[in-house]
Protein backbone atom coordinates (compact mmCIF):
# COMPACT_ATOMS: atom_id res chain seq x y z
CA UNK A 1 0.00 0.00 0.00
CA UNK A 2 2.81 2.34 0.88
CA UNK A 3 4.48 1.62 -2.39
CA UNK A 4 1.25 2.39 -4.23
CA UNK A 5 0.89 5.63 -2.30
CA UNK A 6 4.28 6.81 -3.38
CA UNK A 7 3.58 5.77 -6.93
CA UNK A 8 0.24 7.58 -7.05
CA UNK A 9 1.17 11.11 -8.02
CA UNK A 10 -1.99 12.82 -6.78
CA UNK A 11 -1.81 11.04 -3.45
CA UNK A 12 1.80 12.15 -3.12
CA UNK A 13 0.76 15.73 -3.80
CA UNK A 14 -2.05 15.42 -1.28
CA UNK A 15 0.23 14.02 1.38
CA UNK A 16 2.76 16.74 0.76
CA UNK A 17 0.06 19.35 0.98
CA UNK A 18 -1.18 17.87 4.26
CA UNK A 19 2.33 18.00 5.74
CA UNK A 20 2.81 21.61 4.65
CA UNK A 21 -0.55 22.60 6.17
CA UNK A 22 0.40 20.80 9.37
CA UNK A 23 3.70 22.67 9.61
CA UNK A 24 1.89 25.97 9.04
CA UNK A 25 -0.64 25.11 11.74
CA UNK A 26 2.10 24.29 14.23
CA UNK A 27 3.97 27.51 13.47
CA UNK A 28 0.78 29.56 13.71
CA UNK A 29 -0.32 28.06 17.01
CA UNK A 30 3.18 28.52 18.48
CA UNK A 31 3.24 32.17 17.46
CA UNK A 32 -0.27 32.87 18.77
CA UNK A 33 0.58 31.15 22.04
CA UNK A 34 3.74 33.19 22.50
CA UNK A 35 1.99 36.48 21.75
CA UNK A 36 -0.92 35.84 24.11
CA UNK A 37 1.34 34.66 26.93
CA UNK A 38 3.91 37.42 26.64
CA UNK A 39 4.14 39.67 29.69
CA UNK A 40 5.06 42.72 27.64
CA UNK A 41 2.75 45.66 27.27
CA UNK A 42 2.18 45.79 23.53
CA UNK A 43 1.02 42.22 22.97
CA UNK A 44 -2.09 41.02 24.76
CA UNK A 45 -1.81 41.29 28.55
CA UNK A 46 -2.67 38.31 30.71
CA UNK A 47 -5.86 37.98 32.74
CA UNK A 48 -4.37 39.45 35.92
CA UNK A 49 -3.22 42.51 34.06
CA UNK A 50 -6.60 42.89 32.38
CA UNK A 51 -8.45 42.92 35.69
CA UNK A 52 -5.90 45.37 37.11
CA UNK A 53 -6.40 47.71 34.15
CA UNK A 54 -10.17 47.66 34.70
CA UNK A 55 -9.65 48.39 38.40
CA UNK A 56 -7.21 51.17 37.47
CA UNK A 57 -9.80 52.76 35.19
CA UNK A 58 -12.21 52.91 38.14
CA UNK A 59 -9.61 54.70 40.32
CA UNK A 60 -9.04 57.08 37.40
CA UNK A 61 -12.78 57.88 37.35
CA UNK A 62 -12.43 58.73 41.05
CA UNK A 63 -9.52 61.00 40.09
CA UNK A 64 -11.85 62.85 37.74
CA UNK A 65 -14.30 63.39 40.60
CA UNK A 66 -11.54 64.88 42.78
CA UNK A 67 -10.45 67.19 39.95
CA UNK A 68 -14.10 68.22 39.44
CA UNK A 69 -14.38 69.21 43.11
CA UNK A 70 -11.12 71.15 42.90
CA UNK A 71 -12.32 73.08 39.85
CA UNK A 72 -15.70 73.73 41.43
CA UNK A 73 -14.06 75.03 44.60
CA UNK A 74 -12.14 77.55 42.54
CA UNK A 75 -15.20 78.76 40.64
CA UNK A 76 -15.66 76.54 37.56
CA UNK A 77 -19.22 76.06 36.32
CA UNK A 78 -21.00 72.71 36.03
CA UNK A 79 -20.81 72.78 32.22
CA UNK A 80 -17.08 73.57 32.20
CA UNK A 81 -16.48 70.67 34.57
CA UNK A 82 -18.54 68.25 32.44
CA UNK A 83 -16.35 69.08 29.43
CA UNK A 84 -13.22 68.26 31.45
CA UNK A 85 -14.73 65.03 32.78
CA UNK A 86 -15.62 63.91 29.23
CA UNK A 87 -12.03 64.58 28.12
CA UNK A 88 -10.78 62.58 31.09
CA UNK A 89 -13.07 59.68 30.20
CA UNK A 90 -11.63 59.77 26.66
CA UNK A 91 -8.15 59.39 28.15
CA UNK A 92 -9.30 56.38 30.18
CA UNK A 93 -10.88 54.84 27.07
CA UNK A 94 -7.64 55.39 25.16
CA UNK A 95 -5.65 53.77 27.98
CA UNK A 96 -7.91 50.69 27.99
CA UNK A 97 -7.92 50.48 24.19
CA UNK A 98 -4.12 50.46 24.24
CA UNK A 99 -4.21 47.41 26.48
CA UNK A 100 -6.45 45.32 24.24
CA UNK A 101 -9.56 46.35 26.14
CA UNK A 102 -11.77 48.15 23.62
CA UNK A 103 -14.02 50.22 25.85
CA UNK A 104 -16.79 52.76 25.89
CA UNK A 105 -17.14 55.07 28.89
CA UNK A 106 -20.28 57.14 29.09
CA UNK A 107 -21.19 59.86 31.53
CA UNK A 108 -24.80 60.44 32.54
CA UNK A 109 -24.67 64.20 31.96
CA UNK A 110 -28.30 64.79 32.97
CA UNK A 111 -27.76 63.49 36.50
CA UNK A 112 -24.29 65.03 36.89
CA UNK A 113 -24.37 67.21 39.99
CA UNK A 114 -21.74 69.35 41.64
CA UNK A 115 -22.47 71.93 44.30
CA UNK A 116 -21.22 73.59 47.43
CA UNK A 117 -23.03 74.95 50.45
CA UNK A 118 -22.95 78.48 51.79
CA UNK A 119 -19.78 79.44 53.67
CA UNK A 120 -21.79 80.56 56.70
CA UNK A 121 -23.42 77.20 57.38
CA UNK A 122 -21.68 74.73 59.71
CA UNK A 123 -20.56 72.32 58.29
CA UNK A 124 -19.48 73.72 54.93
CA UNK A 125 -19.37 71.11 52.21
CA UNK A 126 -18.75 70.51 48.52
CA UNK A 127 -20.20 67.53 46.73
CA UNK A 128 -20.16 65.83 43.37
CA UNK A 129 -22.37 62.97 42.29
CA UNK A 130 -22.48 61.28 38.90
CA UNK A 131 -22.78 57.96 37.08
CA UNK A 132 -20.26 56.52 34.64
CA UNK A 133 -20.91 53.38 32.64
CA UNK A 134 -17.96 51.29 31.51
CA UNK A 135 -18.42 48.74 28.74
CA UNK A 136 -15.63 46.51 27.50
CA UNK A 137 -16.18 44.02 24.73
CA UNK A 138 -13.03 42.16 23.77
CA UNK A 139 -12.20 38.52 23.03
CA UNK A 140 -10.60 38.33 26.49
CA UNK A 141 -13.06 40.26 28.62
CA UNK A 142 -16.67 41.32 28.57
CA UNK A 143 -17.50 43.95 31.16
CA UNK A 144 -20.50 46.17 31.69
CA UNK A 145 -20.71 48.15 34.89
CA UNK A 146 -22.08 51.46 36.14
CA UNK A 147 -20.24 53.34 38.85
CA UNK A 148 -21.89 55.84 41.12
CA UNK A 149 -19.44 58.49 42.21
CA UNK A 150 -20.57 60.35 45.32
CA UNK A 151 -17.88 62.35 47.12
CA UNK A 152 -18.38 65.15 49.64
CA UNK A 153 -15.72 67.11 51.53
CA UNK A 154 -16.59 68.86 54.79
CA UNK A 155 -15.23 71.53 57.10
CA UNK A 156 -16.96 71.47 60.45
CA UNK A 157 -16.24 73.41 63.63
CA UNK A 158 -17.05 72.79 67.25
CA UNK A 159 -18.60 75.67 69.17
CA UNK A 160 -16.57 78.82 69.56
CA UNK A 161 -16.90 79.20 73.33
CA UNK A 162 -13.71 79.08 75.37
CA UNK A 163 -10.24 79.00 73.83
CA UNK A 164 -10.05 75.30 72.92
CA UNK A 165 -12.07 74.79 69.77
CA UNK A 166 -11.77 72.31 66.95
CA UNK A 167 -12.01 72.29 63.20
CA UNK A 168 -12.78 68.90 61.59
CA UNK A 169 -11.84 68.04 58.04
CA UNK A 170 -13.36 64.94 56.53
CA UNK A 171 -14.60 63.31 53.38
CA UNK A 172 -17.49 60.95 52.71
CA UNK A 173 -16.92 58.76 49.66
CA UNK A 174 -19.94 56.61 48.75
CA UNK A 175 -21.00 56.57 52.40
CA UNK A 176 -17.56 55.91 53.85
CA UNK A 177 -16.24 58.64 56.09
CA UNK A 178 -12.53 59.33 56.34
CA UNK A 179 -10.82 62.04 58.32
CA UNK A 180 -8.35 64.30 56.51
CA UNK A 181 -5.11 64.62 58.46
CA UNK A 182 -3.08 66.46 55.87
CA UNK A 183 -5.32 69.44 55.21
CA UNK A 184 -3.95 72.97 55.33
CA UNK A 185 -5.82 75.56 57.38
CA UNK A 186 -5.51 79.28 57.16
CA UNK A 187 -7.50 81.34 59.67
CA UNK A 188 -8.00 85.06 59.32
CA UNK A 189 -7.46 86.98 61.63
CA UNK A 190 -4.62 84.63 62.33
CA UNK A 191 -4.58 82.24 65.29
CA UNK A 192 -2.29 79.29 66.15
CA UNK A 193 -3.53 75.90 64.86
CA UNK A 194 -2.50 72.45 66.09
CA UNK A 195 -3.00 69.40 63.92
CA UNK A 196 -4.24 66.69 66.30
CA UNK A 197 -3.49 63.94 63.74
CA UNK A 198 -7.00 62.53 63.68
CA UNK A 199 -8.65 64.91 61.26
CA UNK A 200 -9.21 67.51 63.95
CA UNK A 201 -7.31 70.78 64.30
CA UNK A 202 -7.25 72.72 67.53
CA UNK A 203 -7.51 76.53 67.45
CA UNK A 204 -8.89 79.40 69.47
CA UNK A 205 -11.82 80.33 67.24
CA UNK A 206 -13.57 83.70 67.47
CA UNK A 207 -16.72 84.99 65.83
CA UNK A 208 -15.92 86.95 62.67
CA UNK A 209 -12.95 84.81 61.64
CA UNK A 210 -12.68 83.18 58.23
CA UNK A 211 -11.26 79.67 57.74
CA UNK A 212 -9.75 78.59 54.44
CA UNK A 213 -9.27 74.80 54.31
CA UNK A 214 -7.21 73.27 51.51
CA UNK A 215 -7.76 69.55 51.11
CA UNK A 216 -5.63 67.12 49.10
CA UNK A 217 -6.31 67.44 45.32
CA UNK A 218 -6.36 71.21 45.87
CA UNK A 219 -10.00 71.33 46.98
CA UNK A 220 -10.62 74.58 48.83
CA UNK A 221 -13.46 75.35 51.21
CA UNK A 222 -14.20 78.61 53.03
CA UNK A 223 -16.05 79.00 56.27
CA UNK A 224 -17.11 82.22 57.96
CA UNK A 225 -17.53 81.91 61.69
CA UNK B 1 -8.55 14.33 -7.47
CA UNK B 2 -11.85 12.97 -8.80
CA UNK B 3 -10.08 9.95 -10.21
CA UNK B 4 -8.25 9.52 -6.96
CA UNK B 5 -11.44 9.49 -4.90
CA UNK B 6 -13.08 7.06 -7.30
CA UNK B 7 -10.11 4.76 -7.25
CA UNK B 8 -10.49 2.40 -4.29
CA UNK B 9 -6.78 2.25 -3.63
CA UNK B 10 -6.57 6.02 -3.91
CA UNK B 11 -9.29 6.35 -1.25
CA UNK B 12 -7.35 4.05 1.02
CA UNK B 13 -4.23 6.11 0.49
CA UNK B 14 -6.08 9.28 1.37
CA UNK B 15 -7.40 7.69 4.55
CA UNK B 16 -3.94 6.47 5.38
CA UNK B 17 -2.55 9.93 4.77
CA UNK B 18 -5.17 11.46 7.08
CA UNK B 19 -4.41 8.92 9.77
CA UNK B 20 -0.69 9.62 9.44
CA UNK B 21 -1.25 13.36 9.63
CA UNK B 22 -3.56 12.98 12.67
CA UNK B 23 -1.00 10.83 14.48
CA UNK B 24 1.67 13.40 13.72
CA UNK B 25 -0.53 16.26 15.02
CA UNK B 26 -1.25 14.37 18.24
CA UNK B 27 2.42 13.56 18.74
CA UNK B 28 3.58 17.08 18.06
CA UNK B 29 0.89 18.55 20.36
CA UNK B 30 1.75 16.10 23.12
CA UNK B 31 5.47 16.84 22.82
CA UNK B 32 4.79 20.58 22.83
CA UNK B 33 2.64 20.38 25.95
CA UNK B 34 5.13 18.22 27.80
CA UNK B 35 7.81 20.74 26.92
CA UNK B 36 5.64 23.62 28.21
CA UNK B 37 4.85 21.79 31.43
CA UNK B 38 8.45 20.97 32.18
CA UNK B 39 9.97 24.29 31.09
CA UNK B 40 10.47 26.43 34.19
CA UNK B 41 9.04 29.91 33.76
CA UNK B 42 11.55 32.69 34.12
CA UNK B 43 8.82 35.33 34.36
CA UNK B 44 8.33 36.87 37.77
CA UNK B 45 4.71 36.87 38.84
CA UNK B 46 4.31 40.12 40.71
CA UNK B 47 1.60 41.90 38.78
CA UNK B 48 -0.79 42.04 41.70
CA UNK B 49 1.85 43.02 44.27
CA UNK B 50 3.24 45.79 42.11
CA UNK B 51 -0.23 46.94 41.07
CA UNK B 52 -1.42 47.09 44.69
CA UNK B 53 1.69 49.03 45.67
CA UNK B 54 1.03 51.54 42.90
CA UNK B 55 -2.60 51.82 43.99
CA UNK B 56 -1.50 52.52 47.54
CA UNK B 57 1.03 55.11 46.39
CA UNK B 58 -1.74 56.69 44.31
CA UNK B 59 -4.13 56.71 47.27
CA UNK B 60 -1.52 58.42 49.41
CA UNK B 61 -0.92 61.06 46.76
CA UNK B 62 2.67 59.94 46.08
CA UNK B 63 2.10 59.37 42.35
CA UNK B 64 0.64 62.88 41.95
CA UNK B 65 3.48 64.32 43.99
CA UNK B 66 6.01 62.42 41.88
CA UNK B 67 4.84 64.04 38.65
CA UNK B 68 4.74 67.52 40.20
CA UNK B 69 8.18 67.05 41.76
CA UNK B 70 9.96 65.70 38.68
CA UNK B 71 8.50 68.55 36.63
CA UNK B 72 9.08 71.42 39.04
CA UNK B 73 11.06 70.20 42.07
CA UNK B 74 14.72 70.59 42.99
CA UNK B 75 17.27 67.80 42.49
CA UNK B 76 17.10 66.98 46.20
CA UNK B 77 13.30 66.76 46.16
CA UNK B 78 13.37 64.59 43.03
CA UNK B 79 15.93 62.24 44.58
CA UNK B 80 13.85 62.03 47.76
CA UNK B 81 10.60 61.09 46.06
CA UNK B 82 12.35 58.63 43.72
CA UNK B 83 13.75 57.00 46.80
CA UNK B 84 10.24 56.72 48.28
CA UNK B 85 9.00 54.91 45.17
CA UNK B 86 12.10 52.71 45.01
CA UNK B 87 11.67 51.65 48.63
CA UNK B 88 8.00 50.85 48.09
CA UNK B 89 8.58 48.77 44.95
CA UNK B 90 11.74 46.99 46.12
CA UNK B 91 9.92 46.28 49.38
CA UNK B 92 7.50 43.94 47.65
CA UNK B 93 10.00 42.35 45.25
CA UNK B 94 12.34 39.51 46.21
CA UNK B 95 16.02 40.28 46.74
CA UNK B 96 16.82 39.67 43.07
CA UNK B 97 13.84 41.72 41.87
CA UNK B 98 14.51 44.72 39.67
CA UNK B 99 12.37 47.36 38.00
CA UNK B 100 12.43 50.26 35.62
CA UNK B 101 9.94 53.12 35.49
CA UNK B 102 9.06 56.19 33.49
CA UNK B 103 6.00 58.41 33.13
CA UNK B 104 4.23 59.49 29.98
CA UNK B 105 2.03 62.53 29.53
CA UNK B 106 -1.06 61.27 27.68
CA UNK B 107 -1.93 64.62 26.11
CA UNK B 108 1.48 65.04 24.46
CA UNK B 109 2.56 61.37 24.39
CA UNK B 110 5.93 62.59 25.67
CA UNK B 111 7.97 60.90 28.34
CA UNK B 112 8.24 63.18 31.37
CA UNK B 113 11.87 64.16 31.62
CA UNK B 114 13.46 63.20 34.94
CA UNK B 115 10.72 60.63 35.53
CA UNK B 116 12.98 57.66 34.80
CA UNK B 117 14.00 55.37 37.62
CA UNK B 118 16.74 52.84 36.84
CA UNK B 119 16.95 54.05 33.25
CA UNK B 120 20.48 52.69 32.90
CA UNK B 121 19.39 49.12 33.57
CA UNK B 122 19.21 46.88 30.54
CA UNK B 123 15.89 45.12 30.20
CA UNK B 124 16.25 41.34 30.18
CA UNK B 125 14.68 39.15 27.52
CA UNK B 126 11.59 38.68 29.64
CA UNK B 127 9.99 41.08 32.06
CA UNK B 128 6.52 42.03 33.19
CA UNK B 129 5.03 45.26 31.91
CA UNK B 130 2.64 47.11 34.20
CA UNK B 131 1.00 50.39 33.29
CA UNK B 132 -0.84 52.59 35.76
CA UNK B 133 -3.05 55.51 34.81
CA UNK B 134 -3.68 58.62 36.89
CA UNK B 135 -6.23 61.13 35.60
CA UNK B 136 -5.69 64.01 38.01
CA UNK B 137 -2.68 65.94 39.27
CA UNK B 138 -3.14 68.26 42.22
CA UNK B 139 -6.74 69.00 41.24
CA UNK B 140 -6.07 69.42 37.52
CA UNK B 141 -7.52 67.17 34.81
CA UNK B 142 -4.22 65.77 33.56
CA UNK B 143 -3.61 62.16 32.55
CA UNK B 144 -0.29 60.41 32.99
CA UNK B 145 0.67 56.77 32.57
CA UNK B 146 3.30 55.15 34.76
CA UNK B 147 5.15 52.49 32.75
CA UNK B 148 6.77 49.77 34.86
CA UNK B 149 8.94 46.84 33.83
CA UNK B 150 9.65 44.28 36.55
CA UNK B 151 11.94 41.26 36.39
CA UNK B 152 14.15 38.92 38.39
CA UNK B 153 17.93 39.15 38.06
CA UNK B 154 19.82 35.96 37.25
CA UNK B 155 16.76 33.95 36.23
Amino acid sequence: MRQSLFKNRKAQVFLLLAIVILIYLILLSTTVYRITQSPYVNPAPNQKQLSNYIDNSITAIQDLAEASLSHRSTGATRNEIIVFVLEGLNDIEYFLDNHNLPSVLSLDEVDFSISNTSSIINPVSIQTKFNVTLQIDSPDVYYDGTFLIDITYYVEISDTTGSENYIYLYKINNGIKSMINNGILDINPSTPISNMGDGSYSADLQLGQTIMATFPHNIILWMEI
Amino acid sequence: MKRLTKNKKGQLFIIEAFIAVSVMIIMVTALYEVQLATQPSSEPNFQDDVYNTLKLLDKNGILDEYIVTVETGSAVEIAKIKNTIKQSVYGILPDNGEFQLFCENMASSNVVSNSWINQALILPKESIGIDYLIAEINGEFESYVYHFQVWLKGV
